[in-house]
């Protein structure tokens, strides 16, 4: 099943809800100056929610002969890879505090591998061992950066 | 006289010599990798020189520098992932270069363009330090305002098809620099109670989200995926593309130590304004973003060219030009060396090395980029997709990690990974985004800023050269191409 909707009309709705939405939020910043309001924090806010609702309004209006431009919303198999591979995404940095940077890279990196088609077993555990190797070396071993290690809290 | 002589008799010593070889390759190796900046390695190496002589730890830094800002480009051409923010517009016709399998030609144009913008900046800082120097001071509040919004000017080169789509983006540029605590007021704005966002958005797992993760989100949700074999040869670029390719190295050389030598700016904000300058005096503007060698020669140039020009107030002043130069300054004290006018009285060794290590450092550059970078990189992004993918996402991973160490920066990054995906699926264009993020923080403070100098006047603009030259430019560049753009319709 799919649904489509002209891609001008997508954006300009988009923007003009992101506008509002930034519009509202600042006007819940407190002003502290009673003279000169361009100082106050929420000057600039509401200034670009205001040129973003005009620019979505010129989107629509310039988009009004070219519907035929549209945006397709359909489950296509490709598309569902995309957005399993931001859940593994998510997963190995979730996992990242309590499995530690070794263990979920191995395991991030021999699962996306074999999604994406690898079918040797022994090479996607030597590479995802010689990459996550060679990351730790380099990120946690040469440039000290503190990400959560199994091995530097032995 | 002598100090010179004394400068180069300790610069020729193998053991320095060695050190800045080995602090260009750190940088380059730093340089390519997502999330790894030319400011972290900087700042990391400078523990490493606390037992060095001063000449030695200057020109490993000096050599880290340099090789930080042209090991971004590696990155940006072949996997459209900026290494430094000053490599974005390199990826905008360097990443399509590699799509057509000339990705090791790309990174030879990249690597000549920056090892003469490095050169020039260099020349350009011992001819005229002083004289840029006292100029740059005379950039105040209006006139940065000014030159933010020259830079924003900049919009309409880079917005594909639509001009109206390109400033939607900008804005959304600007719209993400806002979040965090309000520099001037102390307010917190669009936070949404997060203690993480008080900080606001960094730049850099922004960037690798929306070029890195989005092009990788794109690949996936496509039904076919085309494998680009690289070609290896014609790394080292010919005499004639090395002729047409001067005018705009010279050009974007100059524009780089110009804005280099601004504190606070910045090589990406040299980039992109050479970048557009570029592309209006091109005879064939349509093509810039469809991989053209002009594009990256621009980009690459002048964000070398501005590490000169960061050093000129560095130097002269002991202001520093940019995050680099900040820490550059805080080196040369460990080894009780004090930039400022008088370290050309007491230490003239050290400004007369430091002269030479940049020229030395941008040689190195070139053979190291030449002779190896250019053919191990581009043989990298041969490897199957299988292989690859997932080791870029890995990077993409930890690269946001390492700017703060934190993990709420891996979900900005995939979080803008997601927004860029979706971006370029409503047909806006992600580059004029990234300006808009460059420039956002220097448009909003320098404008309140100017109006609390002006007492609410907006007039008070009109009575500031410096910025009224910067706001004539921008209005004779936006006419100038449309100019171009009514003739060549005709």
């Amino acid at each position: 099943m799919s649904y489509s909707i002209p891609r001008s009309y997508l954006l300009s709705g988009v923007i003009l809800v992101l506008a509002g939405f930034v519009y509202w939020e600042a006007e819940n910043i407190p002003s502290l100056t009673t003279d000169l309001s361009v100082v106050d924090a929420a000057f600039f806010p509401t200034a670009i929610a205001i040129l973003l609702a005009v620019l979505a309004l010129m989107v629509a209006w310039q988009g009004r002969n070219n519907t035929s431009d549209r945006i397709v919303f359909t489950l296509t198999p490709a598309f569902r890879k995309a957005a399993l591979f931001v859940g593994i995404m998510i997963a190995y940095a979730l996992a990242l505090p309590t499995v530690g940077f070794e263990l979920s890279s191995l395991t991030f990196l021999m699962l996306t591998m074999w999604l994406l088609g690898m079918r040797s077993k022994v090479l996607a555990v030597v590479l995802s061992v010689m990459v996550t190797s060679l990351i730790y070396i380099i990120f946690i071993n040469l440039m000290y950066v503190p990400i959560p290690s199994l091995l530097k809290n032995l | 006289m002598d100090a010179f002589v004394l400068a180069q008799a300790e610069l020729f010593q193998p053991h320095v010599l060695f050190m800045l070889f080995c602090g260009v390759c750190g940088g380059i190796a730093v340089g390519s990798m997502p999330g790894l900046t030319a400011t972290m390695a900087v700042a990391i190496m400078t523990s490493f020189t606390f037992h060095m002589d001063a000449i030695s730890a200057i020109m490993t830094l000096i050599g880290v520098y340099f090789g930080g800002i042209y090991g971004g480009s590696i990155s940006a051409v072949l996997l459209h992932i900026p290494g430094t923010p000053s490599a974005v517009m390199t990826a905008r016709d360097g990443y399509p270069m590699a799509l057509r399998g000339e990705g090791g030609r790309a990174i030879g144009i990249a690597t000549w363009s920056s090892f003469m913008g490095g050169l020039i900046g260099m020349i350009l800082l011992m001819l005229f330090a002083p004289l840029i120097s006292k100029f740059a001071l005379r950039f105040s509040a209006p006139e940065y305002f000014a030159l933010a919004v020259f830079g924003l000017s900049i919009v309409a080169s880079i917005s594909d098809k639509s001009l109206t789509r390109g400033l939607i983006a900008a804005l959304l540029g600007i719209l993400i620099c806002l979040s965090g605590v309000d520099p001037m007021t102390g307010m917190a704005r669009f936070t949404f109670g997060l203690p993480d966002l008080y900080s606001g958005f960094q730049f850099i797992p922004v960037m690798i989200g929306l070029f890195g993760l989005s092009e990788i989100l794109t690949q996936l949700s496509s039904q076919e995926y085309r494998f680009v074999a690289q070609k290896l040869t014609k790394i080292i670029p010919s005499w004639s593309q090395i002729k047409q390719l001067n005018v705009t190295i010279l050009r974007s050389a100059l524009i780089g130590v110009g804005i280099g030598a601004l504190p606070g700016t910045g090589g990406a904000i040299a980039s992109f304004v050479a970048y557009n300058s570029a592309r209006n005096n091109s005879n064939k503007p349509e093509k810039f973003g469809q991989g053209v060698p002009q594009g990256i020669a621009a980009s690459e140039a002048a964000n070398n060219a501005s590490c000169g020009g960061a050093l000129m107030p560095m130097l002269t002043l002991g202001i520093p030009g940019d995050a680099i130069t900040a820490i550059l300054i805080g080196a040369l004290i460990l080894h009780n060396v004090q930039p400022g006018p008088m370290l050309f009285v007491s230490n003239p060794e050290v400004v007369y090395s430091i002269y030479t290590g940049g020229i030395l450092a941008s040689l190195f550059m070139a053979t190291v980029g030449f002779l190896l970078a250019a053919r191990l990189f581009a043989r990298l992004i041969s490897f199957p997709r299988y292989v690859l993918l997932p080791i870029i996402l890995i990077l993409c991973i930890v690269g946001s990690f390492a700017v703060n160490n934190s993990l709420f920066d891996v979900y900005v990054m995939i979080g803008f990974g997601v927004v860029g995906y979706i971006a370029k699926n409503l047909g806006i264009p992600l580059t004029p985004l990234v300006l808009g993020v460059v420039l956002g923080p220097i448009l909003e403070e320098n404008l309140r800023t100017a109006i609390v100098m002006s007492q609410g006047e907006f007039v008070f603009f009109l009575t500031r050269p410096i910025a009224v030259f910067f706001i004539l430019v921008t209005v004779f560049s936006l006419c100038f191409q449309k100019w171009k753009a009514n003739r060549r319709m005709r």
